[in-house]
């Protein structure tokens, strides 16, 4: 009999929470339930209470938020394959290209009518389908390029400084020169395989090759080899500016050393007066640096010609986009997905920026922007001085970072020369 | 007939369950994990197409691939060799009656306490800060630059820190197995007048035979399978030097949206461990003595 009893509870217990496991996405009172899954790590806290806020104006849906992970594409995947797939996710465009099939498209015409008033079409290009359908909504725009300490500049070069004078690699040179006499170490790389080998090395087929067509073919013609990698300008005007930044470098003496803490915290200190990144580098440089330096961004030169107007460029990309799952998500789940992406991108613009430190890409939006490198982006958009990023933003294969970057470190130490280099990258491409 | 049917009631009562059990969780993922290497998904896409050998075609003549596979080999080779080197003379000293030994058996297998994650955090900022200063203040060439990126010396350092994890472990296997020789028998061998290296050499390592079976069994799964340590203390760098097999896996499947090919890399590690093992278990056992 006691065992009978004991038999009950167990087998009541395991049907409760069985039953308590299973989805219950729309409960009895109607309330939708979705979930936020997103790729930027250490803000879960700022998520959560966003999410909190919009459950608030919005007592109907209910959103899960799922932690940040730092496999991230692993946790992605995991989710999807265990029946999981999170309502909204914030990805990079690559990976939501990878998951296309899964993925609901935003209706331009109606509901989502507000993304096209709101985002220009340089930055929703990378999140549309072969369909020509829209799959993300940027949640910022970034800039990569070289950031400078102008105090630190001004005090070893004795001369105010202006960016806009560096309108080719000579210029960077020559100004290297002059900050290294002043006693103050130029420029620097931080020596990882996604600095050198996704940002730097992009810059060889995003902008520089023209606009998206031009750049899809460049790539198509690296891949059939009637493009010659070692002998393309564009290559050649790349490396020589990585040749001066390595010459000038201050981490030289163990370029590998990547360390984008103590990087930041060199030039917080004015042991560095410049730093090829991006203008997400603020970040590092925060809690250290003094805004009154006059921190800012501005392109890296990509050839010697002071007339090519590349050189004068931002290469500016939406970082990562919301995109709304389809294939386990039902539709009351997508609508409620895609207000809760109009919420965290326009309503709450403004405190995403402040915890994001970073710029919106939305032009019906008025913000203050602290970081003064994110505002230095805005400046150069606003002035229409930006370049094409649509390759590096979806055109370089997942892997092409850590493939290449293995190049590029080699190159970086001299364990390559840079016919080798350009070899081993057009081989890449040919594999793909 | 009672007792059989009683028999045949309590067999299904207490093996079918966990059978059935270990058959969800362990055989059916590994029979769909196997069907997976024979298509070409993404690891994310609801649809894909059976590619047949493809993914092994590719795994094996895949140059990354295989250098990958040969740095795995030497990297288990200098773990497995050197850790149970040290685990046995730990253990060795730590046998031996000296003061305090209770509490430095626990010290040395702390390190075995740590996860793989954070230690690998640790040692980075071992290799690249503090080893770096110690190079800066004293002069000396080996701890000048971070170990880190010099190919070589990344991958001494990933067997370094796995021979400090694992020897640990080692040691107390090793322990309990030197505690079980039987004390008449090395008094008597004392009496007889062995050396103490004759000591070991003769009457105690062939008593604990069964340890050194185990030891060995565990050094190598455990470096065949490393991966925690690799992803966080190099990440497979300087420039791919030290990307050990599971990381590359990993990667493959993972990072390159390859889940087919990913999944045919880690059949293809499966088989390697399992053959590997099975003969060192198996010619390791034919030497066991018992007492």
């Amino acid at each position: 009999m006691k065992r009978k009893a004991v038999a009950t509870v167990l087998c009541g217990t395991l049907a409760l929470s069985m039953a308590m496991a299973a989805p219950a996405f729309v409960n009895a009172e109607g309330t939708t339930t979705i979930t936020l899954y997103t790729t930027v790590p250490g803000h879960d806290a700022d998520f959560e209470a966003f999410c909190a806020e919009f459950m608030e104006a919005n007592p109907d849906i209910t959103v899960n938020y799922i932690a940040y992970d730092s496999s991230e594409k692993q946790k992605w995947m995991t989710l999807y394959a265990s029946g999981e797939a999170p309502t909204v996710s914030l990805m990079d465009a690559i990976d939501i290209q990878e998951n296309i099939a899964n993925m609901a498209a935003y209706d331009l015409e109606g509901a989502d009518a507000w993304i096209a008033e709101q985002v220009g079409e340089s930055n929703l290009e990378i999140f549309q389908g072969e369909d020509g359908a829209l799959y993300g909504v940027p949640n910022s725009v970034q800039a990569m390029g070289i950031l400078y300490n102008k105090a630190t500049i001004e005090a070893a070069t004795g001369e105010e400084f202006d960016p806009s004078t560096i309108k080719s690699n000579a210029d960077l040179e020559a100004l290297c020169e002059k900050i290294q006499a002043g006693g103050v170490a130029p420029i620097m790389f931080t020596g990882v395989d996604w600095s050198l080998g996704s940002h730097f090395l992009s810059q060889v087929f995003s902008g520089a090759q023209g606009e998206v067509e031009d750049q899809i073919a460049f790539i198509e013609g690296i891949k059939d080899g009637s493009i010659d990698l070692k002998t393309n300008d564009v290559w050649n005007g790349v490396m020589d500016t990585f040749d001066i930044i390595a010459k000038y470098n201050y981490n030289s003496k163990d370029p590998l050393v990547g360390n984008t803490e103590l990087d930041g915290q060199a030039m917080a200190a004015g042991n560095v007066a410049m730093w090829f990144m991006g203008d997400w580098g603020w970040s590092y440089l925060q809690d250290t640096a003094n805004i009154d330096d006059g921190y800012g961004i501005m392109p890296c030169p990509l050839n010697g010609d002071s007339e090519d107007p590349i050189n004068q460029q931002l290469l500016t990309f939406p970082a990562k986009g919301y995109c709304i799952d389809g294939s386990q998500a039902d539709e009351a789940q997508q609508e409620a997905g895609k207000k809760l992406v109009e919420f965290l991108t326009i309503e709450k613009a403004q405190e995403m920026s402040d915890a994001l430190s970073m710029a919106l890409p939305f032009s019906g939006v008025d913000i203050t922007v602290e970081s003064p490198t994110a505002n230095a982006t805005l400046s150069y958009i606003a002035d229409g001085a930006t370049a094409s990023t649509y390759a590096f933003s979806s055109l370089l294969p997942s892997d092409f970072w850590s493939e290449n970057g293995a190049v590029m470190q080699q190159y970086l130490v001299g364990m390559m020369d840079r016919d080798a280099a350009a070899d081993a990258i057009q081989a890449y491409w040919q594999a793909q | 007939m009672k007792k059989k049917k009683n028999e045949i009631r309590l067999f299904c009562e207490f093996v079918i369950p966990p059978m059935l059990i270990w058959a969800l969780i362990v055989v059916v993922p590994l029979i769909y994990g196997i069907y997976l290497t024979f298509t070409d998904w993404n690891g994310l896409s609801p649809d894909y197409n059976l590619v047949g050998f493809a993914n092994y075609v590719a795994t094996f003549t895949d140059k990354t691939f295989l250098t990958s596979l040969l740095k795995t080999f030497v990297y288990v080779f200098f773990v497995v060799v050197l850790s149970n080197v040290l685990g046995l003379a730990l253990a060795l000293l730590l046998t031996y009656g000296i003061k305090l030994q209770g509490l430095f058996r626990t010290c040395f297998f702390a390190a075995n306490m740590i996860g793989g994650v954070v230690m690998g955090y640790i040692w980075n900022y071992i290799f690249s800060f503090a080893l770096t200063k110690v190079g800066e203040v004293t002069g000396i060439g080996l701890f000048e630059t971070s170990w880190l990126t010099n190919p070589t010396m990344a991958m001494v350092a990933l067997i370094v820190v796995a021979v400090w994890q694992l020897s640990g472990y080692l040691m107390v296997i090793y322990v309990a197995g030197l505690t079980n020789v039987s004390k008449e028998m090395l008094e008597a061998a004392q009496i007889d007048g062995t050396t103490p290296w004759q000591l070991l050499r003769y009457i105690k390592i062939p008593m604990i035979r069964s340890s050194v079976t185990i030891c060995v069994f565990m050094a190598i799964s455990r470096a065949f399978m490393a991966f925690d340590v690799n992803l966080t203390l190099t990440a497979g760098g300087p420039f791919k030097s030290t990307e050990l097999l599971a990381l590359k896996i990993y990667q493959t499947a993972f990072s390159n949206f390859d889940y087919g090919k990913g999944q045919a890399e880690a059949l293809v590690l499966f088989v390697i461990v399992a053959i590997i093992s099975l003969v060192q278990v198996s010619v390791s056992k034919k030497g066991e003595v018992q007492a």
